[in-house]
């Protein structure tokens, strides 16, 4: 590009930025995004500096509340990090945790008289398949779709049937009989997730941390740079060159059906926990955790100790932005889309430099 | 009769809401860039547009900025993927949420808030052709334009010489680069083309068809846009047919409550895409197939100059 006689052009970095410095550089953009969004803040008439003011404030006042926001943005974050690696694109973790909510809540609803030690975990168990059904599709279309963007289009599709289900479910058969208003009856006493006492914070939270550390144990964990089991390092090759994997023999439909199956199951769980843990019953709308899922997955580095990180920074997000008064419920998903858009940026970065020079 | 003859005028109606986007996105996928942020760039300029014509009392200014917000963010999309070379998938996915969420603050001051909005015009002769003319020339001009599209960008895209230079850069970058065509520059155009045509479908739809704005209008509808250019096989003429298959899914919805349980129709645009993606897709995945089709082959790759 070429601005008054001097070339600006982008140079290959020999080394590229890794490890903590790459955290720097992720963290420093992260910035100029909360910046843009400030920005589209003051263009629509809301002082960003009082509203960045007033989200710090709520989440230190209730901190307990962003620690349970944190519980399905973390499932969800970690269920999406393990197929984006492999290259498929599940946007549709909205529409698996939609089914994990229904799920759990028939479940509930089918054997209300289950003592809970046995109840809670077979909502889990049952959600989770469920969830992973929901995905299967997706598998279908990203490994024989015939092309580009398939299994995105496909995974986003099926949130709506799932939405409309839930919306029949709690306008007709579980429509709750005692207000007639559309959500359905409280869910049975015996299906409730215990919590922390005091606080908002469901006991699930340590199934979801456990989960994620062992996903980093087992496909995440490097020696060397190189994977230490077969499946993590299967995905890793699969990730950034499929053609070389399969070359090698590995079977990319076998991976990503694991990959994508986990990813279902866990968007399920995190529907499980909110409407079991948190909610008690079914609403007509979703609280949008499955788009902003992704966004924490990217933020993460789609690595499961970042995404614990990147799953609070949203969680803090969602809770701050009840703060802000006069501002609608998509602005969460704003920030998201902001964010996304900064880290495929400061991956540009961690490979290139920007560069200028006179021409003569 | 009469109530069949509103059905079909009511299929019209929602067709050109999906056949203008698809017909830019068409444009931007055979310069071989994959964006998947229509939806979002549909929803945020419904409520931008919106939003104007309500403060300005001017509908076409609403339009037009709704034109305008489209490319804007379009660009957006084609800065990181084209000369930032990331991932068009991951790209398209945030400005889909971008957009989502721009609605929101974009249209906060509006919802619910009725305005004066596009009018129906007569066309004079054609409109009184009995049945056709009814189904066919009593819209908003917005419909009419889209008529007139559908031929344009055909003939542009494979009679001219921006055609050929749209789709070599789809097909083949390296080879167009060498060539001294400025690939980059094609494919900008081509994206910002897009949002555009993006735009207008969004101002379209708050404005011209469903004369309202509030949040999630556009119920996911821009995704069937996305499969709608493979199910037109990347050409203006199958976006037309399939725009009219699609829209009258979309439709029947509210014609045939009395036979089917609602969520089941609700759900019917969503799946009905899914069952065509997937007869499209096993038909497409033969290479024979692609070739005679002539999908773009450097689709959603990025081109980074050696």
């Amino acid at each position: 590009m070429k601005i008054y006689g001097t070339e600006i052009y982008f140079q290959k970095r020999i080394d590229p930025i890794t490890g903590i410095k790459a955290v720097f550089v992720r963290i420093s953009f992260l910035l100029l995004g909360l910046g843009v969004a400030g920005l589209i803040f003051l263009f629509n008439g809301i002082n960003p500096i009082q509203a960045y003011y007033d989200m710090i404030q709520v989440n230190l006042l209730l901190i307990p509340n962003t620690i349970a926001r944190f519980i399905p943005l973390l499932a969800i974050g970690i269920g999406l990090a393990v197929p984006f690696k492999t290259r498929v694109d599940n946007i549709g973790a909205e529409g698996q945790y939609i089914i994990g909510m229904l799920t759990a809540a028939g479940t509930a609803f089918l054997f209300p008289d289950l003592p809970a030690i046995i109840l809670i975990p077979l909502m889990f168990i049952n959600s989770f398949i469920l969830g992973a059904i929901w995905a299967i599709p997706v598998v279908l279309f990203r490994a024989k779709g015939g092309f580009q963007g398939a299994d995105v289009v496909v995974s986003f599709l099926l949130v709506f049937p799932a939405l409309y289900l839930m919306e029949w479910l709690v306008s007709d058969p579980w429509r709750d009989p005692e207000t007639g208003f559309t959500y359905s009856s409280l869910l049975p006493v015996n299906a409730r997730i215990p919590k922390i006492p005091g606080t908002p914070i469901y006991i699930s939270i340590f199934l979801v941390l456990a989960i994620a550390l062992l996903i980093y144990y087992y496909l995440f964990r490097t020696v060397n740079g190189i994977p230490k089991t077969k499946l993590g390092y299967e995905i890793n090759v699969l990730g950034k060159n499929p053609l070389a994997g399969r070359v090698a023999g590995m079977s990319f439909f076998k991976v990503i059906l694991i990959t994508m199956t986990f990813s279902g199951g866990m968007a399920a769980i995190a529907g499980v926990g909110e409407v079991a843990g948190n909610s008690l019953r079914l609403g007509v709308k979703s609280q949008g955790y499955g788009f902003t899922g992704i966004a924490v997955a990217y933020l993460g580095g789609l690595n499961p100790l970042g995404i614990i990180v990147s799953a609070l920074f949203f969680a803090a997000l969602k809770v701050g932005g009840l703060a802000l008064t006069g501002i609608p419920s998509t602005v969460l998903q704003l920030f998201s889309g902001i964010v996304i858009f900064f880290v495929l940026l400061s991956e540009f970065f961690f490979r290139f430099t920007i560069k200028s020079r006179k021409l003569s | 009769m009469v109530n069949t003859i509103l059905m079909f005028n009511s299929i019209v109606a929602a067709a050109t809401f999906f056949l203008l986007p698809t017909l830019g996105e068409i444009y931007a996928e055979r310069s071989g860039i994959l964006n998947l942020g229509i939806e979002g760039m549909i929803i945020a300029s419904a409520a931008f547009s919106y939003a104007i014509a309500y403060s300005t009392q001017n509908v076409w200014l609403g339009v037009l900025f709704g034109m305008l917000l489209g490319a804007v963010l379009s660009a957006i999309h084609a800065i990181v993927s084209i000369t930032f070379t990331r991932t068009q998938v991951v790209s398209g996915i945030g400005l889909t949420i971008l957009g989502t969420g721009l609605s929101g603050i974009l249209g906060r001051g509006v919802v619910g808030k009725a305005i004066d909005t596009l009018e129906n015009v007569n066309i004079p002769i054609l409109s009184e052709i009995p049945y056709i003319g009814e189904i066919f020339f009593e819209h908003p001009i917005i419909v009419y334009i889209s008529y007139l599209l559908v031929p344009i960008c055909w003939f542009i895209l494979y009679k001219t010489r921006i055609g050929i230079l749209i789709r070599s850069v789809g097909e083949n970058p390296e080879a167009a680069y060498n060539q001294g065509i400025n690939v980059n520059l094609i494919r900008y155009l081509c994206v910002i083309f897009g949002g555009m045509m993006s735009g207008l479908g969004g101002a379209y739809l708050s404005l011209g068809y469903l004369n309202f704005w509030s949040e999630g209008i556009t119920q996911g509808r821009g995704w069937i846009v996305i499969a709608l250019v493979v199910v037109a096989l990347w050409n203006p003429l199958g976006a037309f047919l399939g725009s009219y298959v699609f829209g009258a899914f979309d439709v029947m919805q509210y014609y045939f409550q009395l036979l089917l349980p609602t969520p089941v129709l609700k759900m019917a645009p969503h799946l009905s895409t899914i069952l065509f993606l997937a007869i499209w897709g096993i038909i497409l995945s033969g290479k024979k197939v692609k070739s005679i089709v002539g999908a773009p082959t450097a689709l959603a790759v990025p081109f980074e100059k050696s």
